[in-house]
């Protein structure tokens, strides 16, 4: 199951109002707003498609969002942990 | 909490501390990373890699190799890794490693079992024994075999089927620098060890790419050079490398025609004054041809070469060979080291020769910081072939076939009987793959190389390697070699199994067993033990039932000789960081510089001849007379190929930092594949306008042995009218184009010098 | 326990670059366009042309910075610390990839408590 940590960079202006709406999206963690206008947060997905998708949406759907940037993914197999 | 959310959560933090990272925030201070969270068992071993001994720490979790750090406590490395080293355990781990027998059927290798694949060899084997007699089979090892593994395939071609075909790769690298060290100074390998590189004024680097090829003996040498300004280093290469960085001077000679260049050094060091006269009195002997002269006869000698003269046969301008001469004169201490510029030569032995007499005439040997040192290009190439004995001519513990003493004890050691061994040295390894050829050897057992693609004018050698029952233990699949294999057989790779590597610096250090050997692999001393049993040799191969019990019997054949190994057990070796020899007993710290002071056996049985005689050397060796060293007059010889009209350039081949041999291990990590990912050829900027080739341009070189497609680099590296390939891609075997003409004396092919064209593709 | 180490991808970005300057908004814009999957490693570039080919032309005062450096004189090259850029690739390297060669740091490290080498020694350069 793929995970990605991702800066998401937004206005600065409204950059807590990006925080509280990404707060309502399902499989998305937040860890905050630093330096100002980047806002760390961990995509999780079922599939690589369903990041880039969730990607894309959080770029095209929340207002105020200037960029989605990954800098870790993961598609360790949960099955061989079992 | 489930395991399992445990797991993913700590995967999220990761993830979002990685991106925390990205813009330069902590987000969890003092956290780890998922792939390198605690839970690693670190074991203590030695690098797969080249003959510098580098000691790593195998990271393990869970029973699966997973990273690779240096070993801090290691004097040989100091904690750093080269680049190779560094993703070893991406060779481990490889998709490539063979992890079941095969048996090739109707041309194609099938999967089989053990006992099949067992089966077939040792039936095939013994009826070719009996058909064709012992002679018709042979043994091609490595110098990258543990010595336990080398000292089973000895036992059981020379001792059991009764032949001497016992070879190795060895036979291509280090054997001109075994003739140089046993003519020149009576014994095999080096007087000092590694730490005289932090006490050397100049170093001598000729015919060797240290940078590439030794990437941490370079690293001691920059720094020692970084943080001692006086210390002075020359290079005699017919190519500028990475090694050049830290040069003060670089000699480019015509590749092959260096030998004059170290005759015209010694005849400056001799006319300037810088001979140590009370050395080479008391402690040398001249010889050539004829026998032992006198020194006003070397002097004579070097009329033939002086620092003009060798100009016009190398094309280095003589002021160049006198500054180079000064220099080593001058500095109080003074190291050469070379490697396989020197070796790979149809004049290999006599180039070593022609280094030790610097050293020699000047005194610059058995002083700390002073030393005649040779390089070795594989992790065991000492400890396994040459002091185990795993060439044609030799028997373990630096005995000999010829020697009827040598071979009764060795017998006797092994259970067998002493009429088993031949008193004849077998063939050696172009002699034996010749043979192979022809049809004189029927059943080859290849382990743990790749010939096919690493011999010289290797295509010539495909037939026999096609035609002939071969047998092959290798870790990896395929391999330019297992194409004509009959019979390929998993091999254990490194970290499955425990053993013994000596390196360069007569070190040997133990590797422990770490995790299980995949698949069905087996450890190659095993296979062979096995193999023996199969072959009718139960008795003779019972109670080889662990590692130590090999080792144990091995060093036992050791004690008494020059490269006595009696202190260092597996229980010793497996505390300490490795051992130098003579280390008679196990509590001998191990030696620092053989044949003077210190040296235990040098101390117990010379020193106070050498006392009454005013010396401070004694060389024991078995070569030496009254403990004298030789200085012997090598003329200039052409090389086998030299250019011509029609083949006017020189083609010499190398290595690249990232890759080593025929990259079945590098070529696992895809780093090192990026950062070099195709073979090329050097040209240098002038040939290159003559020639109207362009720096990128598909180009063909051609030899007398066949032709090539390369990329051309068009750059100030080689000398003009020299190109350069590196050697290892399997897409482009370079060593297809090289000569197979070797030195007389030490049977090692002239890899370095070929006569060569080119033209656009 | 056999879980995949290996497919621990550490990912791009212009982060940094874009940390540094926000001006070049309009070429943001495109890399956002990119999915994750193209993300999760070094820009589609040809493959067989070496990492330090190319980027001692594309960037050469990165290259230069790393020339000299000890790293650059021991021929140590980007992917060392950066990865192959095909099946692993990451602009911030991990303290934890250092301490492998440079074992014998390790003490020094842990003095510095929770700082990371790039904390104190610039990447390329590696000063101080």
């Amino acid at each position: 199951m793929p995970i990605a940590g991702v800066l998401i960079l937004t206005n600065i202006e409204e950059a807590q109002e990006v925080l509280v709406n990404l707060n309502t999206v399902e499989n998305v963690t937040t860890y905050g707003i630093h330096k100002q206008n980047y806002i760390i947060a961990v995509l999780e997905g079922d599939t690589p498609k369903s990041l880039e998708i969730l990607s894309q949406s959080i770029t095209n759907g929340i207002s105020g969002v200037i960029g989605v940037y990954p800098t870790y993914v993961n598609y360790e197999d949960d099955e061989a942990e079992g | 909490m489930s395991k399992k959310y445990t797991r993913r959560e700590f995967i999220k933090t990761s993830a979002a501390a990685s991106a925390a990272a990205g813009i330069g925030v902590s987000l969890f201070p003092g956290m780890t990373f998922a792939n390198q969270s605690g839970g690693t068992n670190w074991h203590k071993s030695v690098c797969r890699y080249c003959g510098v001994g580098c000691g790593v720490m195998i990271g393990e979790k869970a029973g699966k190799i997973i990273s690779i750090k240096g070993d801090e406590l290691n004097t040989v490395n100091n904690g750093h890794l080269c680049v190779k080293a560094f993703y070893l355990h991406k060779a481990v781990n490889s998709k490539t490693r063979l992890h079941h027998p095969m048996i090739r059927k109707n041309g194609k290798l099938v999967k089989s079992s053990w006992e099949e694949a067992l089966d077939l060899v040792a039936t095939k084997f013994n009826e070719i024994r009996k058909a064709n007699g012992g002679n018709a089979l042979a043994f091609y090892g490595s110098g990258q075999g543990e010595t336990e593994e080398t000292y089973m395939a000895n036992k059981l071609f020379k001792g059991c089927i009764g032949t001497n075909n016992v070879e190795g790769n060895p036979r291509l690298c280090m054997a001109s620098a075994v003739g140089g060290y046993l003519s020149s100074l009576g014994a095999d390998e080096p007087v000092g060890l590694y730490e005289d590189i932090e006490k050397a004024e100049l170093f001598f680097l000729a015919g060797s790419n240290t940078a590439e090829a030794h990437p941490i003996i370079f690293e001691r040498i920059m720094r020692h050079k970084t943080r001692n300004p006086n210390v002075k280093i020359v290079i005699l290469d017919p190519r500028k490398t990475p090694t050049d960085q830290v040069a003060d001077l670089h000699l480019f000679p015509k590749p092959g025609y260096d030998l004059a260049i170290f005759n015209a050094m010694a005849k400056v060091l001799i006319d300037e004054g810088y001979a140590d006269d009370d050395f080479i009195a008391k402690h040398l002997v001249m010889k050539n041809g004829d026998g032992v002269q006198d020194f006003e006869t070397y002097k004579k000698f070097l009329n033939d070469y002086t620092p003009e003269i060798a100009e016009k046969i190398s094309g280095v301008p003589a002021q160049d060979i006198i500054k180079a001469a000064r220099m080593f004169g001058k500095a109080k201490t003074a190291m050469t080291l070379w490697t396989m510029g020197l070796n790979q030569r149809k004049r290999g032995v006599w180039a070593n020769n022609l280094v030790h007499n610097l050293h020699l005439i000047t005194g610059k040997i058995g002083v700390p910081g002073s030393d005649s040192f040779s390089l070795t290009g594989q992790p065991n190439a000492c400890g396994g072939v040459r002091e185990g004995g795993g060439l044609c001519h030799l028997l373990p513990g630096h005995h000999l076939v010829v020697k009827e003493a040598h071979r009764a004890k060795v017998a006797k050691v092994w259970g067998v009987p002493a009429s088993n061994i031949q008193p004849k040295p077998g063939k050696h390894t172009i002699a034996m793959f010749s043979a192979l050829n022809e049809g004189e050897i029927k059943g080859m057992y290849i382990m743990c190389t790749n010939p096919a693609q690493s011999l010289p004018n290797a295509k010539k050698y495909w037939k026999g390697l096609k035609e002939q029952f071969v047998v092959v233990a290798e870790s990896f699949y395929p391999t330019m070699t297992t194409e004509y294999a009959d019979v390929v057989l998993p091999a254990a790779f490194w970290t499955e199994k425990e053993g013994v590597y000596g390196c360069t610096e007569r070190r040997s250090q133990y590797m422990p067993l770490v995790v299980a050997p995949q698949g069905q692999a087996k450890w190659d001393a095993f296979i062979l033990r096995d193999l023996g049993k199969k072959m009718g040799f139960e008795k003779e191969f019972a109670k080889y039932e662990t590692a130590e019990i090999m080792w144990d019997e091995y060093r036992g054949l050791t004690k008494g000789k020059d490269m006595n190994l009696m202190g260092a057990s597996y229980d010793r070796l497996k505390k300490v960081r490795g051992l130098t020899w003579p280390v008679p007993t196990e509590d001998h710290p191990g030696t620092y510089k053989r044949f003077m002071a210190g040296d235990p056996i040098y101390d117990s049985k010379f020193a106070e001849l050498a006392k009454k005689e005013g010396r401070r050397m004694y060389f024991y060796g078995p070569k030496a007379k009254d403990g004298k060293a030789t200085v012997w007059m090598r003329p200039h010889d052409d090389p086998a190929e030299p250019t011509d009209s029609e083949y006017p350039l020189a083609l010499t081949t190398g290595r690249v930092l990232e890759h080593w041999h025929t990259m079945t291990m590098t070529g696992t990590a895809p780093e090192l594949n990026r950062a070099v990912p195709n073979a090329y050829v050097e040209i240098n900027p002038i040939d290159a306008r003559n020639m109207s080739i362009k720096n990128k341009e598909q180009v063909v070189i051609e030899t007398r042995r066949g032709s090539m497609q390369f990329e051309a680099r068009v750059i100030d590296r080689p000398v003009q009218g020299t190109i350069f390939v590196p050697w290892h891609w399997e897409n482009k075997p370079i060593n297809v184009l090289c000569i197979d003409a070797f030195d007389p004396g030490s049977k090692e092919p002239e890899y370095k010098v070929a006569a060569a064209r080119i033209r656009k593709a | 326990m056999k879980y995949k180490i290996n497919m621990i991808l550490s990912v791009i970005v212009l982060t940094i670059a874009l940390a540094l300057s926000c001006s070049s908004l309009c070429k943001n814009a495109q890399v956002v366009e990119k999915s994750v999957a193209e993300f999760a490693g070094h820009a589609e570039v040809d493959f067989s042309v070496s990492c330090m080919e190319c980027h001692s032309e594309s960037t050469p005062d990165i290259y230069e910075d790393w020339a000299n450096s000890g790293h650059g004189k021991m021929n140590y090259g980007c992917y060392m610390c950066h990865g192959d850029g095909m099946e692993n690739f990451s602009v911030q390297p991990e303290t934890d990839m250092c301490i492998n060669c440079h074992s014998s740091a390790s003490g020094h490290l842990m003095r510095m408590e929770n700082q990371g080498c790039f904390d104190c020694h610039d990447g390329h350069t590696l000063n101080p």
